[in-house]
């Protein structure tokens, strides 16, 4: 459930990509309103996805100098 | 040591390192050893294979590539569209009828197109076109009732229609020449029922169907964008790509989406709207880029203008080794030009390339052809 929005966006990008081929013999491909949603669809997801990973990333980084800061003063005193 | 058993205290002892800082994060690591290793006391939890998950995503990606085929392709979407006399828009209507709608042309076509129901800034374009009867002009390629025809030419009170086919290396195609005398000979149909847009069929059974003297496969309307008025009914009204009209004096116009305007065309009173495209020529002259992908050699179906009452069809054969290539756009261009043409426009190609001449399908369409949804026909009146 948690990779569930980078699955979003794998099925997204195949149909996506396979709608370019197609619409390489068929212009009216990318008229269609079922493209439309689909690439609206895409677009969010992989907003969506960015936005958390970049927000992961941030609370991650906090995290790791949080717990060097404790550990240098538990241990820099000892020493 | 236990005084009662002499056992040593077995109490644990508590570990002072690092991690009792972090009591709650140290255990939640502990979780994830054990689900990962198997070790601990965390009972291991069953992990998909990444291809596996990769594999169900490229399912669930097929499915809805076969839903986006259904919906666009496989399920039909039958319309029986809107008589342009119908419409609100529609100003000064004078007949629905093609003939009715040419002899009010020719009576009184400024009216059309100073009326005041027209936009002020953007008037549509006078007629420019002889708007001599057409069975006067062309006298000498009609009968004066007789049906004359042969494999390849038919004459009749209405229709006069010559066949050439043409071989050279490589390149097979068939040049219809035509003539009418009403505007009501130069008809389309859709496939199965031919005022209802959606079905697929043949173009040979459509033909028949529907009494062709000659015919080609359309633009493929049901699958593809774009503008499709028919028989003077309107079925859809979005630009998209480039457009060929013909209107209610005999002329032939084409237009790029973006000139395209929509209430102009349904205001002009349009007789026929295809779509598809590219077209051809540029104020008669050949072109060299074209509003397509599309342009090696291929099965080509085309529809050319020379003046109001005289048209022409073509049908190249392709993808056939040793017997056709097909033609390039810019072939087609130039060939419409020689012909002294002054509108062309490609319509489908490929495998739906197809004429039908007194009902026999006279080219050989690629991989035996496929069931088209619409055909351009000349019929008698």
């Amino acid at each position: 459930m948690r990779n569930l929005l980078a699955h979003i966006c794998v099925i997204l990008s195949l149909v996506t990509l396979t709608l370019l081929v197609m619409n390489q013999f068929n212009p009216s491909v990318f008229g269609k309103a079922f493209f439309r949603v689909e690439l609206l669809l895409y677009v969010i997801a992989v907003l969506l996805l960015s936005v958390r990973v970049i927000l992961r990333g941030k609370r991650k980084n906090q995290n790791q100098q949080e717990q060097a800061s404790i550990s240098q003063q538990r241990y820099g005193d000892r020493r | 040591m236990d005084q009662q058993t002499g056992q040593p205290n077995r109490k644990p002892a508590k570990r002072q390192d690092a991690t009792n800082h972090e009591p709650r994060k140290a255990s939640s690591d502990a979780r994830k050893v054990g689900s990962v290793h198997g070790g601990g006391q965390a009972k291991p939890k069953k992990r998909r294979k990444p291809t596996s998950a990769i594999a169900v995503d490229l399912g669930i990606a097929a499915l809805i590539l076969v839903a986006f085929y259904l919906v666009n392709y496989g399920l039909p979407s039958r319309t029986v569209g809107k008589q342009l006399t119908d419409l609100p828009e529609r100003a000064g209507t004078k007949a629905s009828n093609p003939a009715d709608a040419q002899s009010a042309a020719q009576t009184g076509a400024d009216a059309k197109y100073s009326s005041a129901e027209t936009p002020a800034e953007t008037p549509l374009p006078k007629p420019t076109v002889d708007l001599t009867p057409w069975r006067e002009k062309f006298a000498d390629k009609f009968t004066t009732g007789a049906v004359e025809k042969t494999d390849w030419t038919y004459k009749s009170a209405n229709v006069n229609i010559r066949i050439d086919k043409v071989e050279a290396d490589d390149l097979v195609y068939f040049f219809a020449d035509i003539y009418i005398a009403d505007l009501a000979c130069f008809r389309s149909a859709f496939a199965k029922r031919a005022e209802v847009m959606g079905e697929r069929e043949p173009a040979s059974d459509v033909a028949n169907e529907n009494g062709a003297i000659l015919a080609i496969n359309g633009d493929h309307c049901v699958d593809n964008n774009g503008p499709v008025i028919r028989n003077g009914r309107l079925f859809r009204d979005e630009t998209f790509a480039d457009a060929l009209v013909l209107l209610p004096d005999g002329s032939m116009e084409t237009y790029s989406a973006d000139q395209l305007d929509m209430s102009h065309v349904i205001a002009s009173q349009a007789w026929q709207v295809w779509t598809f495209g590219p077209m051809l020529l540029d104020n008669g002259q050949p072109k060299s880029e074209f509003n397509s992908t599309l342009n090696k050699a291929n099965p080509r179906t085309a529809v050319g203008y020379f003046e109001p009452g005289h048209y022409c069809f073509l049908v190249v054969d392709g993808r056939q080794a040793n017997y056709s290539e097909g033609m390039t756009l810019t072939q087609l261009s130039q060939f419409f030009y020689e012909k002294g043409c002054t509108v062309a426009f490609n319509l489908d190609g490929g495998r739906s390339s197809e004429m039908v001449f007194l009902g026999k399908t006279i080219n050989r369409p690629y991989d035996g052809g496929r069931a088209t949804t619409d055909i351009l026909m000349i019929v008698e009146e």
